[in-house]
């Protein structure tokens, strides 16, 4: 029985990374994870992985989009436990800015 | 069956960090752990109010363990220290028995033993602080001059220093000066 099939190993993959910058940037401040920081990332790759039983590409874009996102501190719970939400939504309009100053030029 | 895995990863998880708080007595609910976005919530989390009182009412450890060794190396002090001064006094009683013969050689032998009484006084003070206070008057034997005494002459020494803290050099014969 295998745990992932070919299709889904990039997916889990791409889960593992998510986790891992959440779990970093809270370690980074000598703090556990809350599961409420994990909660985010862990539920919408759960949704993902029954999504790619039927998609598997889409589910997989959407996977790396999510890493991108928590990369880049604007996917909830990926800002760290200790950043206030005004400073977390202000972080999260900067990169959509960011983003759309890229789209424009 | 991946879905079902990281579903299970993540409750595994918070179970883990609950009964992790649970044993430190934490105060902390399970809903509170997981909510997504509890600003209010730091960590570590308060301590529930009894556990929070029994480490109040409780020593550490280490106070509690230390304390009774800090009296007992109190006390080897004192004795240490006070025996130092007796055998000091002794020495030094031996001394004046001695007399012309080995005045020098047994004052300074009183000298360093009443020296010896001073230093274990002042280990004892070193070590427990406050505690071996007592211990430094007890310890504390004056170091007799070295007395070379002419024919006719006699030295008489107090067993304890007296208030004033002399020798009394006594001439009987009135011979020699």
């Amino acid at each position: 029985m295998g745990v992932a099939s070919s299709s889904q190993a990039p997916l889990v993959l791409a889960w593992t990374v998510a986790e891992t910058v959440v779990i970093y940037r809270s370690a980074k401040q000598r703090i556990p994870p809350r599961p409420g920081q994990l909660l985010a990332t862990s539920g919408a790759f759960v949704l993902l992985a029954v999504l790619s039983e039927f998609a598997p590409e889409l589910a997989l874009m959407v996977g790396v989009g999510i890493d991108i996102a928590a990369l880049f501190a604007v996917w909830p719970g990926s800002s760290g436990p200790g950043t206030p939400p005004a400073a977390a939504a202000a972080a999260s309009a900067a990169a959509v800015d960011l983003g759309a100053a890229a789209i424009a030029g | 069956m991946v879905a079902f895995g990281m579903g299970v990863t993540w409750l595994g998880y918070s179970i883990c960090l609950y009964g992790y708080c649970l044993t430190r007595q934490y105060q902390v609910g399970f809903l509170q752990l997981v909510q997504p976005s509890d600003p209010g919530l730091s960590w570590p989390p308060p301590l529930t109010a009894d556990q929070a009182s029994a480490q109040q009412a409780q020593p550490t450890v280490a106070k509690q363990y230390l304390a009774p060794l800090v009296q007992l190396v109190s006390l080897v002090g004192a004795a240490v220290s006070t025996l130092g001064s007796l055998v000091g006094g002794a020495a030094g009683a031996a001394g004046q028995a001695a007399g012309a013969l080995g005045g020098a050689v047994s004052s300074g032998t009183a000298g360093a033993l009443g020296g010896l009484g001073q230093a274990a006084a002042g280990a004892g003070q070193a070590i427990t602080g406050t505690g071996g206070g007592p211990a430094k008057g007890v310890g504390t034997v004056p170091k007799q001059p070295t007395v070379s005494t002419p024919p006719g002459w006699t030295v008489t020494t107090p067993t304890a220093p007296p208030a004033s803290g002399g020798w009394t050099v006594t001439n009987h014969g009135n011979q020699g000066l």
